[in-house]
């Protein structure tokens, strides 16, 4: 985990970084005696570089035995599909409409989770939607995007 | 008089259909929940937040709460059954009920469990009950550099509790109140790395924030390797009477887990696990008969699992008493309270007396309908973890991006949510502890505000915070916990240099 986590801890650094040059841009640190809007955040982008690089500088520190925890190959083709298509949801939800998007969700989601067929991942998908549709629409009364139809 | 007249009168609130449903719902989900492995009682009540927009306050809290004591409930069943923790607080009861239940003792250990979980959590709503008012009333003395001093005492106790390191908990702490400085600032009304962003300028909202971290992230775990569905050892109605040894033997385990567990509920960080540990380790201390522990002891079982229910009622205390939640669980309750425009702080107790009351009363009948639904539906419950992942997994998604995206109506928070569920996974991976993240989240501003009104009060001297009694006090206290902190990380690098250098 040496690798993965000195990056994770370098990239925290440079977000402090970038946070603490926005919030020196805001220009209203204040005094003491009245704080202004940027204060608070100054102390803490500066608090979050100092620990972040001290993580960074930990990890670099850690012995060899520490080696990355390799993924399995078909788990992370799962993740990024899983990833892929949520994002793929979020533009559909609201142009096609709540149900329909939920049930392609459902259903790629399934599939890409070793679903075989497509009897059982089609009828979870459908099941799905509708109940959605009972619960959210009929009894929550939730108002969601109603798209094509 | 007054305790026992104003909680007769939360019986009687408590008592009303719509009531008595939502808690029944409440433990019901709460026990699923708990059962199953990936979704945490913090993704679950996170993701019905959203959808008690419709009850009233009291009904909306009594359903909360009910998830998060029945998921303690709940945990139990598979730990005893299949060696599967249901969620994180009954790792301990794995070690000696899931023995037990190869012996043939399955029942035995559930029923435990069960009374155990009961009692605890009576215990524990009665010592919440005493608590807090008197808590309350001492809070409405304390000012901005009270809350300051008890918010980075806080801050350095999760730090300290949470994940592997303090130094990373830390470090995630700090990142969660560096996000909850986006948006409009609100003693100045300076408009806050929005960049323009109309979402941003109200701010990270905590829910979306909670779901990613506590129900996406699981989700994109078990995504990435889906859970077994295990083999169930089968527990048969008539033998679930725990024989008059074992009762006898678990007695004393139960009460002192319900006095252990209160007081480490009140503790900033994973309060539920660490009251099972504690309780674990201390059973087995006093133990006659220590070599049985780890091989079906039914102390095992009594103790940390009276403990974790009685600490879910002590986490209550901060939220109820002082209006800071310490833990995520918590974190989302405040968050149910202010979605109904109640905010919970030392005058709570006594301005929401009614209120108040209610959850209290509808704790007590929580934990019997608990006791009551978790004996005779055990196997089913524990049947729940045959469901498997590519089912329930797609459902779940589907359900988080729903009630994400009814928080707003903006499908900004389905993005929100997405991008913490990512950043969740990352700690899971690197071994992060993303509970500090997000009471990180909702300190930020109790932090900011009471430090700012401080320094405005003291005329920028921070001798001043010092000064004070109570606020003096607790910051002598966070002074040791960084110097105990500092002394044990410091010997333990020295310890890992040493034992490298051995290699």
């Amino acid at each position: 985990m040496r690798k993965a986590e000195s990056a994770f801890s370098l990239f925290v650094a440079l977000l402090c970084l970038g946070y603490l040059f926005f919030i020196w841009q805001m220009d209203d640190f204040g005094t003491l005696n009245e704080p202004g809007a940027a204060f608070f955040p100054g102390v803490l982008g500066a608090i979050g570089l100092l620990v972040s690089l001290r993580v960074w500088m930990t990890s670099l520190q850690k012995t060899a035995e520490n080696k990355d925890e390799k993924i399995p190959r078909d788990g992370l083709k799962r993740f990024w599909g899983y990833v892929v298509a949520s994002l793929v949801f979020i533009p559909v939800f609201e142009t096609l409409g709540a149900y329909i998007a939920i049930f392609a969700l459902v259903l790629v989601l399934a599939k890409i989770l070793g679903s075989k067929g497509w009897v059982q991942p089609v009828g979870l998908a459908a099941a799905t939607s509708v109940i959605a549709y009972l619960l959210f629409f009929l009894v929550l009364e939730v108002p969601l995007p109603r798209g094509i139809f | 008089m007054d305790v026992i007249n104003n909680l007769m009168q939360g019986f009687e609130l408590a008592l009303s259909f719509n009531n008595l449903t939502a808690c029944f719902i409440g433990v019901l989900i709460g026990t699923i929940v708990g059962v199953l492995p990936g979704i945490g009682p913090v993704g679950a009540m996170a993701l019905l937040l959203p959808f008690s927009y419709g009850m009233d306050a009291g009904t909306s809290l009594i359903l909360l709460a009910g998830i998060y004591y029945g998921a303690m409930y709940g945990g139990s069943t598979t730990s005893i059954l299949i060696n599967v923790p249901g969620e994180a607080a009954s790792v301990v009861t794995c070690l000696d009920g899931y023995q037990m239940a190869r012996k043939g003792r399955a029942g035995a250990a559930l029923a435990v469990a069960g009374i155990g979980s009961w009692v605890a959590g009576t215990v524990g709503v009665l010592l919440l009950m005493l608590f807090a008012p008197p808590l309350g009333r001492a809070a409405l003395a304390f000012g901005p550099p009270e809350y300051f001093a008890i918010s980075l005492v806080g801050m350095l106790l999760l730090s300290n509790l949470s994940g592997d390191s303090f130094i990373k908990s830390f470090l995630v702490f700090t990142v969660g109140m560096m996000i909850s400085t986006i948006g409009i600032d609100v003693l100045t009304g300076f408009n806050r790395l929005s960049f323009g962003v109309l979402e941003l300028t109200r701010g990270i909202e905590f829910l979306p924030c909670a779901m990613g971290l506590f129900g996406m992230a699981e989700v994109f775990a078990i995504a990435v390797e889906p859970y077994d569905v295990g083999e169930m050892i089968k527990v048969r109605f008539r033998d679930l009477y725990p024989n008059r040894e074992e009762l006898k033997r678990s007695i004393w385990p139960i009460i002192r887990g319900s006095f252990i567990g209160f007081p480490i509920g009140l503790i900033p960080g994973p309060a539920a696990i660490l009251s099972s540990l504690v309780s674990y380790r201390v059973e087995k201390g006093i133990s006659k008969t220590p070599e049985i522990f780890g091989k079906g002891a039914i102390e095992g079982v009594a103790g940390p699992e009276s403990a974790n229910n009685a600490a879910a009622a002590g986490a209550m205390v901060p939220l109820l008493a002082l209006g800071i939640p310490f833990a995520p669980a918590t974190a989302v309750l405040l968050g149910g309270l202010m979605l109904h425009g109640v905010a919970p702080g030392p005058t709570f107790i006594t301005g929401q007396a009614q209120l108040f009351w209610l959850v209290v009363a509808s704790m007590y009948i929580g934990n019997l309908m608990l006791l009551v639904l978790n004996l005779p539906l055990v196997g089913l419950f524990a049947s729940l973890t045959k469901v498997p992942p590519k089912i329930l997994i797609p459902v779940v998604t589907s359900i988080m991006f729903i009630g994400a995206y009814s928080l707003n109506n903006s499908l900004f928070d389905i993005f929100m949510l997405l991008f913490f569920g990512l950043l969740g996974f990352i700690f899971k991976y690197l071994n992060y502890s993303a509970t500090p993240l997000l009471v990180g989240l909702v300190l930020g501003p109790v932090f900011e505000k009471s430090l700012r009104q401080g320094l405005i009060m003291a005329d920028g001297s921070f001798l001043f915070f010092l000064q004070r009694p109570i606020s003096g006090t607790l910051l002598a206290v966070a002074a040791l916990i960084l110097l105990w902190t500092i002394y044990s990380e410091t010997k333990k690098q020295k310890r890992s240099k040493i034992l490298a250098a051995a290699d």
